[in-house]
């Protein structure tokens, strides 16, 4: 489909002017098709360069779309940029800036672009109003199924499924004087905020400085506004606490004056360099902000004003200005201000056919105005554009009085220009909850009272005027370098510039009629659809929004949303203030999920921890699993094994196998261990604990279980008495951090007066458990110093230094397993010599290292409960060690002890399980019932807590868990049911403690 | 993300803190003493005001004290913050 | 009295990983493993006048006799030194007795140094205080967080130096994350 115009090598580029370099030419592609660009052109730029102008297809009619800004504001050039993992949906063409390979695809169109099957939506609007999904569909049956295809029909671009090749990072700044915007007014806040000698933080969205002004044929001093920049530029570079970042969005101001920004690092090279970031996340934290972040133009919404040519005024002077681009070859310009004459010199000077420049306002004159008439542009006053002719691109438009005194006369043009003013961009200040206001004059919200440590100026205060616009940044810079505490000098004078005089906007929003007047671009709402709205009775705007989705695309309604709710204001026959407008929220524009999500991704999405000895389980077989952040050993392969489900089990059995009949080392680092010293620690560990501490004697271990101030059981481990005032104690894995912050909470805030000092000591030691009848022969045989580890040495729960390999170790008879069993803690550093000096003696007795699997199968087989059982819902009495409760003293939780959901008998209680048929493995989380054939809801008696699938000692699966009335139930069959993966196992309760009860094994 | 005073450390992000709590509670001074009423209100019963609210704040990965800060739930305002035995009243 | 076998050399959380990085012969920054003794003093705010050490204030750290002293919270300090075996005792007879908990944390924490011209652009990435030389000078400390992980910074003599102590489990993978961010500016490691 050729667009009815001149294919041809940058047909439309002006021969001179612009930012764009002519000596680097780029080559890209579009819908598959090359085209060659320069470098400082943007997607869009060198689109229209090349004479493309139909870029998209809309989001619910798929009509036609082409370029209509020149900015972040874009609501029509969405386009997928790159492929295959880098490929990225709804991209602003207008921000993409070129480079050489650039791949971009049109999106939401099938089969193509130019013939959209999907166009009849737009035959049938009718059906497709405001609205549409809710009286349509609501109580529908089958609903899902239309919604799949009716969201496929609107849909946006493609996402990528592939994982993100590139990297993110995360920076976090602090400085005084932040500045958001690095136009005119933006630059001179820098300026005088830098020279203070404050830090001073200046982000600018695009490329490079200065603004519009690089958009504009504006002077300062007689010379191109830009020179003015590239001196300030300059300046600022010279200032050592200046730091300007340009590619950089501020998209969003949170609590305590903390700005969020993405800088688009390497977002304009084919890939990023090796090692660098594809992009930056900024945590900026200012002491005082300068929001100088412009306004943005919106349209009219006259008949078809969606058609590709229709173009804002400010968008076509930064084509031809700043991208040296003639976007049409005869243009209609229609504004309700005085940029429409701007835009008209600007387009007759690129060399631009001007047909008229449409006035919607009655006649008047200002100096722009003679301006254009002395150039012999013709003026039309008081009329508006009435029609658009042209489906794919603008071929020509109807012109006709307001007032109705005439009939519309046909003008043929391919571009349309329109200005409806400006809306300043009070995002920022708005999410900071900074108050807005209407300035009838400005026909315009400007910020009102701020809440947070900011201020606007320029354009994003509403104040136009390149001088003032300078003033009010000379003059923000400085008071906010004053407020963060550094004097300035005297204001510097503002340049003397050349600004014709201007006569006040009229609001207009919306001319001509007929369905397809556009408010919203990008969610294709009309002004019927706003009129639908209001007879329907959502009048107020956060309705409008969203019965509407006025201002819910990506671009939040930059341009659209005042025009809505001013058509809303009219229809409701009230001023604008009084109808008000929706709020904006975080991110200004959007920012990919990767910025966020930083370096805290793959291996790295949470801290990784790991033993003094990971590099020996690494060396040696093991398979890790993740335990919080810790990687632990689970089991470990023989070299060459390859891991699978077999290998898995028989590693397993062997490591289970090992530590009954011989002996085993099991890695237990990761309990947490907590050192405590003073004259009050027996005391604090007496309140902390449930049973009681104060009789334990120095060389000493004891089991202890300490409760919530809830009743329910928080955690339990050993706690050693090293000296008279000196203990230690050991929480779960899964505890370590939580004990040790209660145990702060109550020495710093509930029992200062105790005279006792915590600290966590973890990382400080190795810990390791050699397991197993021949654990003390193994033990023994690697003791250096000669102490005595036999059992009237060391009987269990005694503690005891020794050296091993030459380290000084701590080592604590205590099990977990149920074998004998030695704990031995090594400094960690020192923790690989000992656990290598403990395997070479144990070589012998063909000890085995076990990991995670093999200890739990054999904590299950003792009945022993872990993080497990102790899951935040149990008591004492459910774990069945309600007697350790000490009756003697007052501890942590016993208040809450006698309350009646503790003493009901129906609470499930923890009983053993194993499976009828003497095979089948027990789920772990499976529910407890009768009769699992009962109809839904059916009573639950407890739940399955662990489950070991093989017990190589027992001899058939077996599991631990809760059911209600607990070993009262003894010998009775239950079933464990497991409905989401349609598993039911008929299962025998029994004692919790399947192998040696009486605990002959520990004591040997 | 808020800023939080630390009495030791100074201001840092809220992410260095973890939340502990409601500081207008007290646990019973003398557990024995104490009813089961007592109890339940201690463990279980908390206002929750619209505006100015007492916290603790565990500054878990700075000081690891526990700070008590006045917070204003309804704008995220910061208004003091002190030891936990500090007495704290709204202003800079 | 039978032989011991002497103390075996102790083994470093970043050895494998530093192992297996290559250097940049042109490092903007530069990470240093550092074997420290390092022993922790905890004692309430009112007894710390007993103890015969130069304490530094809350946010500071001060050097001593070969010792470095830094402030963890009020009332906490840790003290580290290289090749010191002796620093257990010298700190806790320093200790007056009970005045104070001595706790031995030579291998809890590890130790890294951080320099070179773009050691702060790198920290910065992982750590939300103010690390500008107006906000934190030479001997300033901070206990915060760096890549989630609790981390005590201490800024040293230069022009950007910065020792960082960290739970020895932790301490491989905040390195891993210092190299793989500092690989864009040059990187090298040294044992």
């Amino acid at each position: 489909m050729i667009l009815g115009r001149l294919k041809g090598v940058n047909a439309f580029r002006l021969p001179t002017g612009g930012e764009i370099d002519r000596r680097r030419a780029l080559s890209f592609s579009f819908d598959g098709k090359s085209y060659t660009g320069f470098q400082g052109d943007t997607l869009a730029s060198a689109l229209l360069a090349n004479g493309v102008t139909l870029v998209g297809r809309s989001f619910k009619y798929h009509r036609p779309r082409g370029i209509f800004t020149a900015g972040p504001e874009e609501p029509n050039a969405l386009v997928e940029l790159r492929q295959g993992a880098r490929r990225e949906p709804n991209t602003r063409a207008t921000m993409a800036e070129l480079f050489h390979g650039l791949e971009a695809t049109s999106q939401n169109r099938w089969p193509s672009l130019a013939f959209d099957a999907m166009e009849v939506n737009d035959l049938a609007g009718r059906f497709l109003v405001a609205g549409f999904y809710y009286k349509t569909f609501m109580g529908f049956p089958g609903w899902h199924f239309y919604e799949q295809r009716i969201r496929a029909a609107a849909g946006m671009g493609r996402g990528t499924v592939e994982p993100d090749p590139d990297r993110y990072e995360r920076m976090s700044a602090h400085c005084d004087v932040l500045i958001v915007g690095g136009g005119p007014s933006g630059l001179a806040a820098a300026l005088t905020a830098g020279r203070s000698g404050a830090r001073v933080i200046l982000v600018e969205e695009t490329d490079g400085l200065g603004g519009r002004l690089r958009s504009e044929r504006e002077t300062i001093a007689g010379r191109p506004a830009m020179d003015w920049v590239a001196r300030t530029r300059q300046e600022l570079d010279s200032l050592p606490e200046v730091q300007t970042l340009t590619r950089t969005t501020a998209f969003g101001y949170y609590d305590d004056n903390m700005i969020g920004a993405v800088e688009r690092v390497a977002d304009h090279m084919p890939v990023p360099p090796d090692h660098v970031p594809r992009q930056r996340l900024w945590h900026i934290r200012a002491r005082r902000v300068v929001l100088a972040t412009g306004a943005i133009e919106r349209h009219i919404a006259f008949p078809d004003n969606d058609r590709p040519g229709v173009m804002l005024a400010s968008a076509v002077r930064s084509y031809i200005n700043r991208f040296a681009v003639r976007p049409g070859r005869r243009a209609v310009v229609v504004a309700n201000n005085d940029d429409g004459y701007r835009t008209a010199l600007d387009l007759a000077a690129a060399g631009v056919e001007v047909m008229r420049v449409v006035d919607t306002r009655p006649a008047g004159t200002s100096d722009w105005r003679v301006r254009c008439e002395a150039a012999g542009i013709d003026i039309q006053d008081g009329a508006a554009v009435t029609k658009v002719h042209g489906r794919l691109a603008v071929i020509g438009c109807d012109i006709a009085p307001l007032d109705g005194s005439d009939r519309p006369r046909f003008e043929p043009c391919d571009l349309i220009a329109v200005s409806g003013g400006w809306s300043p961009a009070v995002h920022l200040h708005t999410h900071a909850l900074g108050a807005i206001e209407w300035s009838e004059g400005r026909a315009a919200f400007v910020p009102g009272a701020a809440r947070q440590a900011h201020a606007s100026v320029g354009a994003a205060r509403g104040t136009y005027g390149l001088a003032s616009s300078i003033a009010e940044g000379f003059e923000a810079g400085a008071a906010a370098a004053e407020a963060a505490g550094f004097p300035t000098a005297s204001r510097p004078e503002v340049p003397a510039t050349d600004e014709p005089g201007q006569r006040p906007i009229r609001a207009i929003w919306a001319t001509g009629d007929g369905k397809k007047r556009f408010v919203d671009l990008q969610d294709d709402v009309t002004v019927d659809d706003i009129a639908l709205a209001h007879r329907e009775g959502f009048v107020s705007v956060e309705h409008l929004k969203r019965y509407t989705t006025l201002g819910m695309g990506t671009d939040q309604g930059k341009t659209s949303n005042i025009i809505g709710h001013a058509l809303m204001a009219e229809a409701r026959g009230e001023p604008i203030p009084q109808v008000g407008t929706t709020r904006f929220r975080p991110p200004y524009t959007p920012v990919a999920m990767g910025a966020f999500a930083g370096g805290d991704r793959g291996r790295h999405h949470a801290p990784v921890r790991r033993s003094a000895m990971h590099d020996w389980h690494a060396a040696n077989g093991a398979v890790f699993v993740e335990a919080g952040h810790w990687l632990r050993p689970q089991y470990y392969l023989a070299e060459g094994t390859p891991d699978g489900k077999a290998a898995m089990d028989a590693a397993i059995t062997g490591e289970v196998r090992a530590v009954r009949h011989a002996v085993g080392l099991v890695d237990v680092s990761t309990l947490g261990k907590i050192d405590i010293q003073g004259p009050d620690a027996a005391e604090l560990l007496n309140r902390l604990y449930a049973n009681g501490f104060k009789t334990l004697a120095v060389g000493k271990a004891r089991y202890g279980l300490m409760l919530r101030e809830d009743g329910i059981v928080h955690d339990d481990g050993t706690t050693s008495r090293l000296g008279e005032h000196h203990y230690l104690m050991t929480t779960t894995t899964a505890h370590a951090g939580d004990v040790m912050a209660q145990i702060e909470w109550y020495l710093q805030v509930v029992w200062p007066e105790l005279d006792a000092r915590a600290c966590s000591v973890t990382d400080q030691w190795a810990a390791m458990a050699l397991a197993g009848p021949k654990a003390r022969d193994v033990l023994a045989a690697a003791i250096d110093d000669g102490t005595d580890v036999s059992d009237g040495a060391l009987p269990f729960m005694g503690v005891t230094t020794a050296r091993i390999a030459g380290v000084p170790v701590r080592i604590f008879r205590i099990s977990f397993s149920g074998e004998l069993s030695y704990e031995v803690n090594a400094p960690a550093d020192w923790g690989t010599h000992v656990w290598e000096a403990l395997m070479d003696a144990g070589e012998a007795h063909d000890i085995r290292p076990y990991g995670t699997e093999a200890m739990g199968i054999m904590r299950i087989e003792k009945g022993h409960v872990t993080h497990a059982e102790l899951d935040g819902r149990v008591t004492l009495d459910d774990t069945g060690m309600g007697r350790m409760a000490s009756s003697k003293k007052w501890f942590v939780g016993r208040g809450m002890l006698d309350k009646p959901a503790f003493t009901d008998p129906d609470r499930p209680k923890l009983v053993g399980l194993v499976p009828v048929d003497g095979r089948t493995r027990i789920p772990a989380g499976a529910i407890l019932v009768e009769d699992p054939a009962a109809a839904v809801p059916m009573g639950k008696l407890g739940h399955v807590s662990s489950s070991a699938y093989l017990s190589p000692t027992v001899g058939h699966p077996i599991a631990l868990g809760f059911v209600s009335g607990g070993l009262e139930r003894k010998g009775q069959t239950v079933w464990a049911v497991f409905p989401l993966r349609k598993l039911a196992v008929e299962v025998t309760i029994t004692d919790p403690v399947f192998v040696d009860p009486q605990g002959d094994r520990l004591r040997g | 993300m808020i800023r939080i005073t630390c009495p030791h450390c100074g201001p840092r992000d809220q992410d260095e803190f973890s939340y502990a709590g409601d500081a207008t509670k007290t646990r019973p001074a003398d557990p024995a003493a104490a009813s089961a009423a007592d109890w339940h209100d201690y463990v279980y019963l908390r206002d929750n005001p619209a505006g100015p609210h007492l916290e603790f704040w565990h500054h878990v990965y700075g000081c690891r004290h526990y700070v008590k800060v006045l917070r204003d739930v309804t704008s995220h305002a910061v208004l003091a913050s002190g030891r936990p035995d500090e007495t704290l009243e709204a202003g800079e | 009295m039978v032989d011991l076998a002497p103390l075996p050399p102790r083994l470093s959380p970043f050895a494998a990983l530093f192992a297996a990085t290559a250097n940049d012969p042109n490092p903007g920054v530069t990470l240093s493993a550092r074997s420290l003794d390092q022993v922790q003093i905890d004692c309430a705010t009112d007894r710390a006048d007993r103890i015969a050490l130069p304490l530094p204030a809350p946010g500071r750290a001060v050097s001593h006799d070969g010792m470095r002293l830094i402030s963890l919270a009020p009332g906490r300090w840790i003290v580290v030194k290289a090749d010191a075996p002796d620093l257990f005792d010298r700190v806790r007879d320093a200790c007056d007795g009970s005045a104070a908990a001595v706790v031995d944390q030579g291998h809890g924490r590890s130790c890294l140094r951080l320099s070179g011209p773009n050691a702060r652009d790198l920290l910065v990435t992982g750590t939300g205080i103010d690390l500008h030389p107006r906000a934190f000078a030479v001997d300033d400390a901070a206990s915060t967080a760096l890549f989630h992980v609790a981390a005590i910074l201490d800024r040293r003599q230069g022009s950007a130096t910065f020792d960082l102590h960290m739970a020895r489990s932790y301490a491989a993978a905040v390195a891993e994350r210092l190299i793989a961010g500092g690989r864009q500016y040059g990187v090298a490691v040294t044992s």
